[in-house]
């Protein structure tokens, strides 16, 4: 059996995820033909329309749920995977900062989306969620009100995170997909421009007075294409086994209850891309004198996002080179990744006293780890430079 | 890092969070809700319960012909790369 | 039972408390443990005794009390009356 060059993971990630949102974006419009986005007339119009009258209704929503989760799954993999392998340092900035944007236009897309159901555990998630917004200094309970449309979560807020999930968001991810993936400049590097040498050619050669050899051009297809096809046939083999025979990934048990704005369910949960955070915002339970654990809590989620953003700026040592081949990232690379799987698994148990001082413990080396950074990283260029 | 070592990371990072996320929730808690209970207060009929085996393994029948299918593409695929460098090698 | 005088009205021969049963740490809805006489939020456990006094964190204020006003033995929410303006200058002192 031939083995396969250069047949990583990591390399397709992003071609395997424009796949699944084409599928996300299709089966969307299907759901969208039936779903009625009106607080009392949505359960019915998903759980008894589309999942038992609408032929293959119950395929697309399926598609849709598992989709999310796998579309997740791959934005995981890829963002943590850029991270390994220093894919945010110079020359490739603006990858990172555009794929950052998508990050969190795909958290948006992803909880207004989870909202629409108007389960139980739709219902109190977004109850939740707008809540936090009203600890914001200063104008906080007027944009709560703002985002809401109302007092409380109601048929106003699902009527508007319907608008934001079916056309802001899916246009927002589009235009930042072109960006991300270059299609923008792919134009201009494929006509001869900046004195008729072309963008793909190195600096050096492109302000040289002489002309430059052409080199033999590399076939588009079967290097650029069939090896990303083979991902995504693969892929797509693994989806549709979890869509068919283990849907149960996507779809919480609580959500299959209509929503009752007087009844919290014990345990509130969100989908488990975003258990980490809910965890983090959970951990610091107690106060630091004057500073509310709550605050600190929240102070720590806006650390890890912000910290994750301007990674470009927190590691100071230049050099892009794999974590294998600097210790100290490594173990910081690992620090994280352990922090964000043991941080998501607590989410979804219920607290207890054991629960939250593993969450403190794993939430302060979360947030430590992008104070630790600079300086960690520092220490590392002297000593290969 | 290889890629089989990559890929082997990943593959026990998923496995660490569906174990965590799946099974680990059922420890603590027992799975009762209302849920079950109103599928219990409405007793089906022999009917009704062939016709929903029959809709069931229709969808199973479905579900295989298109794993399948994509298990074949890759098959192919890889068949495709594979010629194609001995091909180029020549 | 103590009397809590910014929290509590009298009508005949009993005293109530009037609240919106929100939470106001996030928005959930505490449910009442009667044993411990408390009210427990289920979301991140915070708890307000009977009268619906913050008790521990993350909840750091009481429950709300709505406008209301006592006719005879009626209770209307809504309006406002001499009894919960009371209450609201009770509070702030």
């Amino acid at each position: 059996m031939m083995k396969l060059k250069n047949f990583n993971i990591l390399l397709y990630t992003g071609a395997i995820m424009v796949v699944l949102g084409l599928l996300m974006l299709v089966s969307g419009i299907f759901l969208s033909m039936h779903y009625i986005p009106d607080a009392q007339k949505a359960f019915e119009s998903v759980h008894t329309t589309i999942m038992q009258e609408v032929n293959y209704g119950w395929l697309w929503r399926k598609i849709h749920a598992v989709g999310s989760t796998f579309f997740f799954l791959l934005l995981y993999i890829h963002l943590l995977g850029m991270l390994y392998f220093g894919f945010y340092k110079h020359g490739k900035t603006k990858y990172w900062y555009s794929g950052m944007v998508l990050y969190f236009c795909c958290m948006v897309i992803g909880f207004t989306g989870y909202v629409l159901p108007m389960g139980q555990m739709s219902y109190w998630a977004a109850q939740v969620i707008t809540s936090l917004l009203e600890y914001i200094p200063g104008a906080g309970e007027d944009i709560v009100l703002w985002v809401r449309g109302d007092f409380s979560v109601s048929g106003i807020t699902l009527l508007r995170f319907y608008t934001l999930h079916i056309v802001v968001m899916p246009l927002s991810i589009v235009l930042m997909i072109l960006v991300h993936t270059d299609f923008v400049k792919w134009y201009a590097t494929t006509k001869l421009s900046w004195n008729r040498k072309g963008l793909h050619v190195s600096k050096e050669e492109r302000y040289s007075k002489h002309d430059i050899i052409p080199k033999e051009p590399k076939p588009f297809f079967s290097n650029a294409v069939l090896k990303p096809l083979l991902a995504c046939t693969l892929f797509l083999a693994l989806f549709f086994y979890c869509v068919f025979f283990h849907d149960y990934l996507a779809f919480d048990a609580l959500n299959f209850t209509p929503a009752n704005p007087s009844d919290t369910p014990s345990h509130i949960y969100p989908e488990w891309y975003f258990l980490w955070m809910l965890q983090l915002l959970k951990s610091f339970f107690f106060d630091i004198g004057m500073i509310k654990g709550s605050y600190i809590g929240m102070a720590s989620l806006v650390v890890v996002n912000v910290g994750l953003l301007l990674m470009p700026l927190i590691d100071r040592n230049p050099r892009r080179i794999p974590a294998h081949q600097r210790p100290y990232f490594l173990a910081w690379f690992w620090a994280l990744v352990i922090s964000l799987v043991g941080l998501t698994i607590l989410g979804k148990l219920p607290s207890s006293t054991l629960t939250l001082w593993i969450g403190l413990f794993f939430s302060t080396v979360l947030m430590a780890l992008f104070f630790i950074l600079p300086f960690l990283s520092n220490k590392e260029s002297h000593a290969k430079s | 890092m290889p890629n089989l070592k990559i890929f082997a990371a990943i593959v026990m990072c998923v496995f660490v969070l569906v174990i965590g996320l799946e099974w680990l929730p059922k420890q603590y808690t027992s799975q009762s809700s209302a849920v079950v209970m109103e599928q219990t207060l409405h007793v089906s009929t022999n009917e009704e319960k062939v016709i929903y085996e029959k809709e069931m393994s229709r969808r199973d029948v479905i579900g295989y012909s298109i794993v399948g299918y994509f298990l074949l593409l890759s098959v192919l695929l890889y068949i495709k790369i594979a010629l194609q460098r001995f091909t180029c090698k020549d | 039972m103590v009397l809590d005088q910014k929290r509590d009205i009298k009508i005949g021969d009993y005293y109530y408390t009037l609240m919106v049963g929100i939470c106001t740490h996030l928005g959930c809805v505490p449910k009442y443990d009667a044993t411990l006489k408390r009210f427990i939020c289920p979301c991140h456990n915070g708890q307000f005794d009977y009268n619906g006094n913050a008790l521990a964190s993350p909840v750091t204020k009481p429950l709300v009390i709505p406008p209301f006003k006592v006719l005879d033995e009626t209770i209307i929410v809504g309006e406002v009356g001499e009894a919960y303006l009371q209450l609201m200058e009770a509070a702030k002192a």
